[in-house]
C-alpha cells in the first residue's frame, strides 16, 4: 500500500511539473491532466504492439501543431521518440468521419467518373451491404426531406430499414423539379434500384423514370441500366 | 484529404478515440459508427478506448444533464408548474448511458485501455 502511494505521489509530481512546463498535451493554462492520461495510454499501447495507431480526436487544438497542420504536435512526437516508438506509427484524425472516409475503409458509393465504365451497383450492394444499409437508413430520409423542403416534393415516402431487413414500401419522386440533376441523387438512384431489386420490394414507383423515358436517346441515367427485377431470395 | 500512404495497412491498425468523438455522437444509430463496425468486422483492426475517455464521456453526460436541469429550473420558476417540468434524474441517466455505452463497446469488440502505467519520468 505504501509503495502505491509513493508511485502515485511521484506520478502526480511528474504530471504537475509537465503541466508547469507546459508541453502538450497540457495547455498553456496548465489544464490537460485527462489529455495527458489519454496520451500516456496511447504511448503505452504503441509500446505493447507493432501495429499502427490511428488516434481520433476532434480537439486538434490540443493535439496538433495547429488547426491547419493536423500532424501530432512536436511535443507528442518527442514523447514517442523518447520511448523508441517510430513517430509515424501514430496518426492523427480530426474526426471519426475523416477516419471512415479513408479509401481502404471504403465509401459504399464512390462518385462516378465522367466517361468511365459504369459501376456495377448490384456488386457494390453485395460487397458493402452493411455500409449501404447504414447510408440508406441514416441519410436517405433526411436527404429526401431536405429535397422536399427545397420545393422539390417527395411524396408517399415510407422507408423502413434495419440492419436485417430493408424495405421500400412506396417511393415516389415527383418529376416537377429536377431532382435527378444533383450528383447525390444521380449516384443514389441506381443504388436504390439495385437495393429494390435485391431486397424485398412491395412497390417501386418513380415518376422520374418516366421523365427519363421522355429524354432523347443517349441521355440515360445509370438508373435505366439497372434491372428492376423481382426481389432475389436472400 | 487522406494523409495515409497508399500502401498503409489500415486493416491491422489500432483505433484510439478521444472523448470528443463521443461528444460528436458515438452511438449505434450513427452512420459513422456503423461504418466503423463494418470495417472492424471485416478486418483485424481493433478499437481501443481508454477508461479515462469512458469516464470523461460519462462526466460529459452528467454536465449536460445538469445544464438541462438548470434550464428546467428556470422554466419552473417562470411557470410554477412542477408537474410538467420535472427535473431529470442524474444518476438514472448516467447508469443508462454507462450501460448503453458498455453494450456498444462490447458490440464493437472494443478493448478498454486501463489507466496508464507508463513511467512518467521517461516522458518528462
Amino acid at each position: 500500500m505504501r509503495e502505491f502511494w509513493i508511485i502515485l505521489q511521484y506520478a502526480t509530481k511528474i504530471c504537475f511539473r509537465k503541466a508547469l512546463a507546459p508541453n502538450k498535451p497540457f495547455a498553456s493554462s496548465g489544464k490537460g491532466y485527462q489529455d495527458a492520461l489519454i496520451w500516456f495510454s496511447v504511448v503505452e499501447l504503441a509500446q505493447s504492439c507493432d501495429e499502427e495507431i490511428c488516434f481520433i480526436s476532434a480537439n486538434s487544438h490540443d493535439w496538433c501543431q495547429s488547426k491547419n497542420d493536423l500532424q501530432l504536435s512536436s511535443d507528442l512526437l518527442n514523447d514517442l521518440n523518447i520511448q523508441g516508438i517510430v513517430s509515424s506509427r501514430v496518426r492523427f484524425f480530426a474526426s471519426l468521419t475523416e477516419f471512415v472516409q479513408q479509401p481502404t475503409i471504403g465509401s459504399p458509393v464512390p462518385p462516378p467518373e465522367r466517361g468511365g465504365p459504369p459501376f456495377n451497383y448490384q456488386q457494390i450492394l453485395t460487397d458493402s451491404r452493411g455500409s449501404v444499409e447504414s447510408m440508406l437508413t441514416d441519410e436517405l430520409p433526411t436527404f429526401l426531406r431536405n429535397l422536399s423542403r427545397a420545393d422539390a416534393p417527395v411524396e408517399d415516402l415510407e422507408v423502413e430499414a434495419s440492419a436485417r431487413r430493408l424495405t421500400f414500401n412506396r417511393f415516389t419522386l415527383n418529376p416537377r423539379r429536377n431532382v435527378l440533376s444533383s450528383d447525390w441523387a444521380s449516384s443514389l438512384m441506381p443504388l436504390l434500384c439495385a437495393a429494390c431489386a435485391t431486397h424485398s420490394t412491395r412497390r417501386w414507383t418513380t415518376e422520374a423514370r418516366n421523365r427519363e423515358d421522355a429524354k432523347p436517346s443517349g441521355q440515360t441515367s445509370p438508373c435505366r441500366n439497372t434491372p428492376l427485377s423481382p426481389p432475389a431470395p436472400r | 484529404m487522406s494523409h495515409l500512404d497508399a500502401d498503409s495497412k489500415l486493416s491491422d491498425v489500432k483505433i484510439v478515440i478521444d472523448t470528443t468523438v463521443f461528444c460528436q455522437g458515438f452511438n449505434s444509430r450513427s452512420a459513422n459508427v456503423r461504418l466503423l463496425k463494418s470495417f472492424l468486422q471485416r478486418t483485424s483492426a481493433e478499437l481501443c478506448v481508454s477508461v479515462v475517455v469512458f469516464e470523461e464521456a460519462v462526466n460529459q453526460v452528467r454536465k449536460n444533464i445538469d445544464d438541462a436541469n438548470r434550464k428546467l429550473n428556470d422554466v419552473l420558476r417562470l411557470t410554477g408548474d412542477a408537474k410538467s417540468y420535472s427535473k431529470l434524474h442524474v444518476e438514472n441517466g448516467l447508469a443508462k448511458f454507462r450501460e448503453s455505452l458498455s453494450a456498444l463497446l462490447k458490440e464493437l469488440d472494443a478493448r478498454v485501455l486501463d489507466y496508464p502505467a507508463v513511467r512518467h519520468e521517461d516522458l518528462f
